[in-house]
């Protein structure tokens, strides 16, 4: 009987497994839509158009009243705009939670740590070759009140050293969808002052200070 | 701990006993032979560069430790000038950091710098990796190294650390001496005095660097404006330092400094006791500024050069090395 009890628990416990794995869905947005790159966007007095979005989610834990229920063992996980499957953390397992965690970008011991494969593979764009870094949040496009050449801007945001640190945090109560709105770091920044930021620098603390307000739960 | 025990009973890394443990951790994955030679054929291979004219080697070669003569800023492609002097590679498993500036932070990511540089290799590693994939004969190579013939940054990456690693420069005269295998002459024992009293605080034992970042008081060459570790830190108190050069192997590394400004090691002594430039960053060292006689000059110049390597220069197993030719198609 004990048996039979335990091999049902079991039985449910795989069903949920499979079926019911948690996952979490990171949407890149602009506005009110899912972000289409090099699609022009009229975004209050400007026109713009996104051209690549990148960036780093890092030590992501889930929470249920407040205590920690789960880790992803994934260190770090590289959301790629041009790869929707990228947009996805599945956690092969299920558990009940009603917040999340997370670093956006990559924690400093990793950036002194070396090489890494998969999503910390340098060939994926995200790391400063001629300075040792990651780049945790990487936005590219042109806007129209862009002065630089082709109005284009560059955000790399990234730095690890105390000096000039981009990793930020974010808390979010959340069932698991959540939107990167996009849109809002061109409410935040000027970009006819700030369009070209590619090194460790105060530019970059400061665009990393308003990253983690992009983060938003979709309930 | 652990890696430390590897290290000793390694074959392919022996240091002596009087070098500290190694900043490089061994672990991931250990060194062995195969991974070496692939790191060694992928140092001398122009296959690295984007129209194949480049390798690490044309920079850094052999029979100068690793550093570059025949030009104070390294060539690269195109003939586009560099901004600095290649460096001498050795010792590397104990440094901090890379580069005259630091700028790079773990060994296994420097060679990302110069794939990518668009004046030194101008390449990326993704180019590369396609590269080496359509090559029957590295496929193997790589096979043999890591049991996987699947490219990958990572894979290339290691196996030039690991390659670079080998690079020890641990067998002087002054080696000797400290083994008790050989003894100074008075020249040279007044030589190490004079080093002691005025070098050693930056070009310390037994590497003859503490790879810090110093200023030496080179007066600013305008054409380069090279700020050093300013360049890095955007830290007021680092500009104009530099990352102190060990002082091994000096005969075959000229030119000296990190724009190679002077030629010759008298160049540089006089440079000590009579160009010292002073700036806000000065290290402290220089307040008292270095009086030596010309006697004086010739023994620490005597004492430099048993700091001479040529076990490690004249290594056969450090040269060049090419890739079977007959597997490559
Ligand atoms: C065009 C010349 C050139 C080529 C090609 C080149 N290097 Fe260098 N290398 C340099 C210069 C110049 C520096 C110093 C750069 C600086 O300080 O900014 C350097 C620095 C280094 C350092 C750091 C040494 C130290 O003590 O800090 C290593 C290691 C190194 N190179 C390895 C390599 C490898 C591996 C390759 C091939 C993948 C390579 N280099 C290709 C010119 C070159
Ligand atoms: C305060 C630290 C300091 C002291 C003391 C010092 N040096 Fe240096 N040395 C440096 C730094 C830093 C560099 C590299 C400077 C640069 O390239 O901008 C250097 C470069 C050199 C080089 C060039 C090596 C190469 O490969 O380019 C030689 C040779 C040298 N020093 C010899 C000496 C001698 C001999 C003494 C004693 C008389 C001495 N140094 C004292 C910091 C120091």
């Amino acid at each position: 009987m004990k048996q039979y009890v335990l091999f049902g628990m079991l039985f449910m416990t795989f069903q949920t497994h499979s079926q019911n794995a948690v996952k979490i869905t990171f949407m890149p947005k602009f506005e009110s839509e899912n972000l289409t790159l090099n699609k022009v966007y009229y975004f209050k007095n400007d026109t713009l158009n996104i051209s690549n979005f990148k960036c780093y989610i890092s030590n992501l834990t889930y929470y249920k009243n407040d205590s920690i229920v789960h880790s992803s063992i994934k260190k770090a996980h590289l959301i790629d705009a041009t790869d929707s499957s990228s947009f996805i953390i599945l956690e092969n397992e299920f558990f009940k939670f009603d917040k999340i965690r997370f670093n956006i970008g990559v924690d400093s011991l990793t950036n002194v740590s070396g090489i890494f494969e998969g999503d910390l593979d340098p060939a994926n764009g995200m790391y400063w070759t001629w300075q040792s870094g990651y780049i945790n949040f990487k936005l590219e496009g042109t806007s129209s009140l862009c002065h630089a050449r082709k109005n284009k801007f560059y955000w790399h945001i990234g730095g690890y050293s105390p000096s000039f640190n981009t990793l930020r945090q974010v808390a979010l109560k959340t069932n698991g969808k959540v939107s990167i709105q996009l849109d809002k770091l061109f409410e935040e920044i000027d970009i006819s002052e700030e369009y070209q930021v590619m090194s460790p620098s105060d530019g970059a603390v400061q665009i990393a200070d308003k990253l983690p307000s992009l983060f938003k739960s979709n309930q | 701990m652990f890696s430390f025990v590897l290290i000793k009973d390694n074959h392919f890394f022996n240091p002596p006993d009087y070098f500290p443990k190694p900043i490089y951790n061994f672990e991931q994955p250990p060194l062995d032979s195969n991974k070496i030679e692939l790191g060694r054929i992928l140092f001398y291979d122009p296959i690295l560069s984007k129209d194949n004219t480049i390798s690490c080697a044309s920079c850094h070669s052999p029979f100068n430790a690793f550093a570059h003569t025949d030009h104070d800023l390294s060539h690269g492609i195109f003939d586009s000038i560099g901004n600095r002097n290649a460096p001498a590679l050795f010792n590397l498993a104990w440094q901090k950091t890379f580069m005259w500036d630091g700028a790079i932070n773990h060994l296994d990511m420097q060679a990302l710098a110069p794939i990518s540089h668009p004046s030194e290799m101008g390449s990326n590693i993704n180019e590369v990796i396609k590269k080496l994939n359509e090559s029957k004969a590295y496929k193997e190579l790589f096979l043999n190294a890591f049991q996987d013939s699947t490219i990958s940054t990572s894979k290339i990456l290691k196996a030039l650390s690991q390659f670079q690693l080998t690079l020890v420069s641990s067998n002087t005269k002054y080696d000797k001496v400290k083994m008790g295998k050989e003894t100074f002459t008075e020249q040279e024992k007044n030589g190490y005095q004079l080093y002691k009293n005025n070098c050693a605080s930056c070009h310390s034992e037994p590497f003859f660097s503490n790879y810090n970042f110093e200023n030496n008081g080179l007066p600013i060459d305008p054409t380069l404006n090279d700020m050093g570790r300013y360049v890095i830190t955007e830290n007021e108190n680092d500009k104009r330092k530099f990352k102190v050069p060990s002082l091994r192997n000096l005969s075959f590394t000229y030119p000296y400094m990190h724009d190679g400004r002077f030629m010759t090691l008298q160049e540089v002594i006089n440079h000590y006791t009579s160009g010292i430039e002073y700036s806000e960053t000065l290290s402290l060292q220089f307040n008292k500024s270095i009086e030596l006689s010309s006697n004086e000059k010739v023994d620490l110049i005597s004492f430099l050069l048993t700091l001479n390597d040529k076990d490690f220069v004249f290594n056969k197993k450090h040269q060049f090395k090419k890739i079977a030719d007959q597997a490559k198609e």
